[in-house]
Order: structure tokens, then sequence, then C-alpha cells
């Protein structure tokens, strides 16, 4: 593959650039590249480009042992199909390329790069499939790859990805994993002890889509206190009756030991919840802590501040300032709405799973969004 | 003058008879002398008595009683001894006869009994010398075992019981009364927490520092080579409520900081006398009333420190057992 100078020179200034720029996206994962054995992954998802840096050694590719180095993000929103979304996302995928090849040093073939289940089904609904393939020709075109495969992946391998990619092995058979995305939450679980056959959970509701439904039974009173009101009313209705029969019908109440949950608003629930446990990717939760959390959400919403959760811990051993610094994250990324609707649903979830004898062990996973293409990359590379 | 001659060869005859005789004799002497020495010269000590023919009564009893102090200081640590009495026991029966024996001879003052009393104090000696050799060996295994003894007893958590802080906190709480509290050194009886409102009893609490090498995992105190704390407990659930419970292990470093498990979901949190606490590890289970069940626990981490750990275990939020350990 003939690489020109001027596209080389290109390569290296934009690598530096955007060196820079992504290094702000990052999350609180240890950056630390040893060896040989670095593969990088990037996604075109709905709402931006992501790219994970993993590191496979030894039984890695034979045992899916494999380490996420770094997971960086850019936010294009390439699902809403217009020119300068198409450009952005186009810029951040050529970026996020450039920083791999150029400022990691990772070889073209350590490379994968492919678009999400959600993008395609999209694009699917909305009649919008030539974008999609606008894109991988365009990209190729940009790197000047034209052989590069760029697929896009549908929902069952994608959910399939994600638990090989943030369940461990050792768990893999006992643990449901939901993702409670924007749009749409999407999971499942292996059934029966093998990763052939895989149980697929899909609802159509995420937590954007909640707080839209519940937007719009607001009409003209616009408080707080009626938000709460219509929420749970969204949430007793068409959602519950939704949630219960998928849980039902996925069999994993029986099957399962673990519930886990991606996402968005797992790693926000889980920061605010305990924001002594910053540094862990897992958190274990209880459906009571989420209950009280929900609850302080409505009634006290001061009390998540960052100022205010620093406050409460009393460990002088922990590191202040980044737990400050994730809290200050979260509570950009989501407001007190988007956070009383994503939890409302993660609780409308959990309790179709917590029974009065039989407890199920509830996990919040942070760093879920790397865990598909972690695993798409590993699985690539085992072949 | 012939009347004269035959007398000479007479006395002549009769002197040469006479110095053949003590020829003889001394020849005789010579060669059973020398048989003796050989035979005794096997037990007896370089020593000169052994150059003498007939030693004097003072040096056989002064040979006597080394040999029998000798004898003593053996008895004493042969006693101590364990491992193969039996044998022991019957060697020293022998050293006693063979004593008994040499202090009855040494009673009669006769060259023959001095003899005879110095031939069993050679072989007594060389009985001696040969167990204080087998004792050199015993005392040198007993070293070794009581050094791999010293380090199973390092490795070993020795089990506490709570602290009078936990208790008071407890009683404060009026939730968990503990009984039993005390502190167990190293040679008693496993301690115990009884908590008599929640029903449930803690006890035989144990901790241990694993280096898992090749699928192998065997225990040791370099924390270099440490990749997991594994522990185990015994949980006597007494209560017909409780169906399922949860220990929380919290392993605090030398540095003070709380070890978080390297396992996915292993470290979390928890609510204690009004605090929020980082626990290391947890332990779920299911348990039916009367149940005594024995639990195991593994904190792995890629990150442990030389130096004292102290690792707690926490029931309902209270401290109901709590152990230390170091790593080297």
């Amino acid at each position: 593959m003939l690489i020109n100078l001027h596209q080389i020179k290109f390569k290296i200034l934009t690598g530096l650039l955007l060196c820079t720029f992504f290094s702000q996206a990052q999350t609180n994962v240890k950056y630390k590249l040893q060896g040989a054995n670095i593969y990088a992954g990037i996604e075109v998802g709905s709402k931006g480009v992501k790219m994970s840096l993993i590191e496979i050694s030894g039984s890695g590719l034979k045992n899916g042992n494999y380490r996420i180095l770094k997971d960086t993000s850019v936010n294009t929103d390439f699902i809403s199909f217009t020119e300068s979304s198409f450009q952005a996302t186009l810029k951040g995928l050529t970026g996020l390329y450039t920083v791999a090849i150029v400022g990691n040093q990772i070889p073209s073939e350590r490379i994968f790069t492919l678009f999400s289940s959600g993008v395609k089904v999209v694009a699917d609904r909305e009649n919008k499939k030539e974008w999609i393939a606008n894109m991988a020709q365009a990209f190729k075109k940009a790197i000047n790859e034209p052989a590069r495969s760029m697929e896009a992946i549908d929902v069952v391998d994608e959910a399939k990805l994600s638990h090989l990619g943030i369940v461990p092995n050792s768990k893999r058979y006992s643990t449901f994993l939901i993702d409670i995305g924007s749009g749409n939450t999407k999971g499942g679980y292996f059934p029966s002890g093998n990763t052939k056959d895989f149980k697929l959970f899909q609802l159509t509701w995420g937590t954007k889509s909640v707080s839209n439904s519940t937007e719009k039974r607001m009409e003209e009173d616009n408080s707080l206190s009626n938000f709460n009101k219509q929420l749970q009313r969204v949430l007793a209705g068409q959602a519950d009756e939704e949630i219960t029969y998928a849980v039902n019908v996925s069999g994993a109440y029986n099957m399962s030991d673990n519930i886990a949950f991606s996402g968005g608003i797992a790693w926000a629930t889980a920061t605010l919840i305990y924001p002594e446990l910053a540094d862990n990717p897992v958190v274990p939760v209880t459906y009571d802590d989420v209950v009280k959390f929900s609850e302080k959400l409505f009634t006290n919403y001061k009390q998540l501040s960052d100022s205010a959760l620093v406050k409460t811990i009393s460990d002088n051993t922990l590191d202040k300032e980044m737990i400050r610094t994730e809290i200050k994250k979260v509570n950009k990324v989501f407001d007190q709405r988007a956070l009383m609707s994503g939890t409302g649903l993660l609780l409308k979830i959990m309790r179709q799973f917590e029974g009065v004898y039989e407890k199920k062990q509830f996990f919040l996973v942070k760093n879920g969004q790397v865990g598909w293409i972690s695993a798409y990359v590993n699985q690539a590379i085992s072949k | 003058m012939k009347d004269n001659q035959p007398n000479f060869l007479i006395v002549l005859s009769i002197l040469l008879l006479v110095v053949s005789m003590a020829l003889l004799w001394t020849w005789g002497y010579n060669y059973g002398s020398d048989k003796k020495k050989t035979t005794a010269s096997a037990f007896v000590a370089q020593d000169s008595i052994t150059n003498e023919n007939i030693p004097s009564k003072e040096k056989v009893e002064r040979m006597y009683l080394d040999a029998v102090g000798n004898l003593n200081i053996l008895d004493s640590a042969l006693h101590a001894a364990d491992a193969a009495k039996s044998d022991i026991g019957d060697k020293l029966n022998e050293f006693y006869r063979l004593r008994d024996e040499i202090a009855a001879l040494l009673k009669n003052s006769d060259n023959n009994s001095l003899l005879s009393a110095q031939q069993k104090i050679g072989e007594l000696q060389f009985r001696v010398e040969v167990l204080r050799k087998q004792n050199a060996l015993i005392e040198k295994e007993n070293k070794r075992l009581a050094e791999i003894l010293n380090q199973l007893s390092r490795i070993k958590n020795k089990e506490t019981l709570m602290a009078y802080d936990s208790l008071s906190s407890a009683v404060l709480n009026n939730d968990i009364a503990v009984a039993d509290a005390s502190t167990q050194s190293d040679n008693q009886q496993p301690a115990t927490t009884s908590i008599p409102s929640s029903g449930v009893r803690v006890s035989a609490f144990s901790v241990s520092a694993v280096a898992s090498q090749d699928a192998l995992d065997q225990p040791t105190n370099k924390a270099q080579l440490t990749s997991k704390l594994s522990g185990s407990l015994s949980f006597q659930n007494n209560s017909k409520l409780l169906q399922n419970a949860e220990i929380m292990i919290v392993v605090i470093r030398p540095d003070g900081k709380v070890l978080k498990s390297a396992a996915w979901g292993g470290a979390g949190s928890f609510e204690s006398n009004g605090v929020r606490k980082i626990y290391s590890s947890k332990i779920r289970f299911d348990c039916t009333e009367n149940e005594n069940k024995q639990l195991f626990f593994n904190v792995e981490s890629d990150d442990f420190q030389k130096g004292n750990y102290l690792i707690q275990l926490y029931f309902k939020g209270s401290l109901v057992s709590k152990t230390t350990m170091t790593l080297s």
C-alpha cells in the first residue's frame, strides 16, 4: 500500500492536533502502552466516533483476556444525516485513525473500523443506507486504503460482542448484560453455556426516549414536580408493560445471578451514588441504593453536586480532586431531568429482578461503551 | 676336679631354663597385652589411659563421670524429642545398664575390675558419641521445621476478635451485640464472634498470601510474588429469617488505603455506623437455619506492597473479625 508524502504530512499534522484535542475526551482508564500487541477499534456510532486501544498478549486471543488501554470519543451526531454531521464524522474518524497510526504507532492492519448497530438501524428505518456507504467510501479515500473493511454491525452481534467485551469469562454464563442507551435498550445473555447461543433482550425505551415521552405529557406545567409525576406515568404505562414482557420472555430471571447495566446512565448513577469508587470500572449496587438515589434526585438534587458529594467523603486516602472531576463530568452530561428519566428506567428494569427471597447482584458498568469494539477486535484477530 | 664339672653343668642348665622361662613369659605377656589393646582401641577414646595396661582408679572414674555427664545432656534432649521416642528410650536403657555396671565395677579397686570398667566406659563413650551425632541431626531438623512453622504462622492469619470500638458502636446501634470478644493469640483456639440479635456466629477466620503461577497457587510471604489474598471463615446461621447474607472484606494496605480487588465488580462500598467504607471484596451466599458454612474468598491485585496488612470482616455494617499479616 503506497502512501504519498503529502498524505503522510497531513496525517502527522492532523495526528498531533488531534492528540491534544482527543485527550480531553478520554475516560479515566489508565493509559499505559506496552509491547507490540496493541490494537485499535474505531466505531462510528449514533452520537459520534469512538476509539478503543486494547492490549492483547499471551493467552488473550484464546481466552479473551485483554486490557483496555485507552478510550477516546468525539461527538459528531452522524445519525442526523446532514452534510455538517457527515463532515464532522469524517473528520473525527480520520482524526482518530491518524491518532492510532501516527500518535500510537499502531500499524494499519491492527486498526479496525466499523459502524455501530444504532447507525444501521436508523439508516434502515430512515432509508439512509447510502450515507453509511458514502461515509465508508470517503474515509477509505481520505486514508488511501481502498481495500479497508468497514462493515455495519447488526444489533445481535453488537449485544453479543458487548457481553464478550464487558463481562469477564468467570461470569460469562451467569450474567445478564443490559445496555441502556439514549434511544433504546439492548442486551442479553448466553443461556446454553456456550458463546454461540445468545438470548437477545431489547426495549424501544432509552434514557432520552423516556425523557421525551415525559416532556410530551407535561403540557404547560414545566415544573419539576409535574415532570416527576408525568415520568412515573410514562414508566408505569407502556414502558412498564414492555419491560415486564421483555424480561419474562428473556427467561433471564431464572438463568442469571448477576444483572449488569452499561450505558451512560449506568456510569452517571454509579459515579453519583458511590463517588468514592470513581476509579472503579464496575460498581456493585443494590436496588435500595438506586431507589434512594432516585428519591434524592427529585427531593434534594443539590446534594449531588460535586462539592456536596466530595464533602461526604471521609476517607482521606482517596483522591478527592479526581472524584470531583468525575462528578462534574457526569453533571455536565446529564441534567436533573435526564438523570431522573434514566434512573427511573433503570429502576423499572431492576425491579423485575428484585425478588423477595432470591437476590440478584446488580452491577453498574462505567466503560461499557468500549466493550463491544474491544471484543470485535479480539474476535477479528483470533480468526 | 672330675666331681666339680657335673655340678657346674647342672647349675648352667637351671640358669638357662630360668632365662628361657622368663623370655617365654615376657613374650606371652606382650602378646596378650597387644591383643587387649587392639580390642579396646575401638571403644576407648584417645586418652593417656590407653597407653597404660592398668589405668588408675581416678582416671577411670573421671572417664566414667564425663561419659555419664554427656549421657545426662543427651537424656534431657532426647526426652524432649517426641519423634522416635521408643527407639531412643531403648538406647537410653542400654546406657543406664552400662552406667550401672561401670559404677559397680568401680567399687572394686582390683586391676581386673578397672580394666573391665575401662572397656565398658570406652563402649559407653562410643555410644554416647553416636547418640550425640544423632542428637545434632535432630536439632538441625528441629531448627529447619521451626523455621517452616514460623513462616507458616506468619502467613497464617492470627484470628483476632472485634476491637472495642466496633463493640461499642454495635452496642450503640442496639442492633448487633457481640459476645465472646477476646483476642486470639497464636496458640489459642480460633476465636469466634457471635451476633445474637442477628443469630449468626463467625469463626475460624484466616487469610494467607498466594502466588499464582501457571495456574498453580502457592503460599508466599513475598509481596512481589503475591497475586492474591485467600481467606476462609466459618459462618454459623442460627436465624430462621436469614436466608442470604453478605460478608464484606476490607483489606487495608501498608499505606493506609483500602486494597481494591482487581476482580470484575469486586470492590464496592457499604455503610458502617453511618460512615461509608470501601470494601475490597464481598462474599454473598445463601444460608439456611442452623447451617454452618465454610466460606472462602480471594482478593486479587497486581499491586501488593511490602508491609503490614489489616484484614477486617464486616457483617451488616459491623466489624466481626479482623487479623493482620505481613508481606516482605
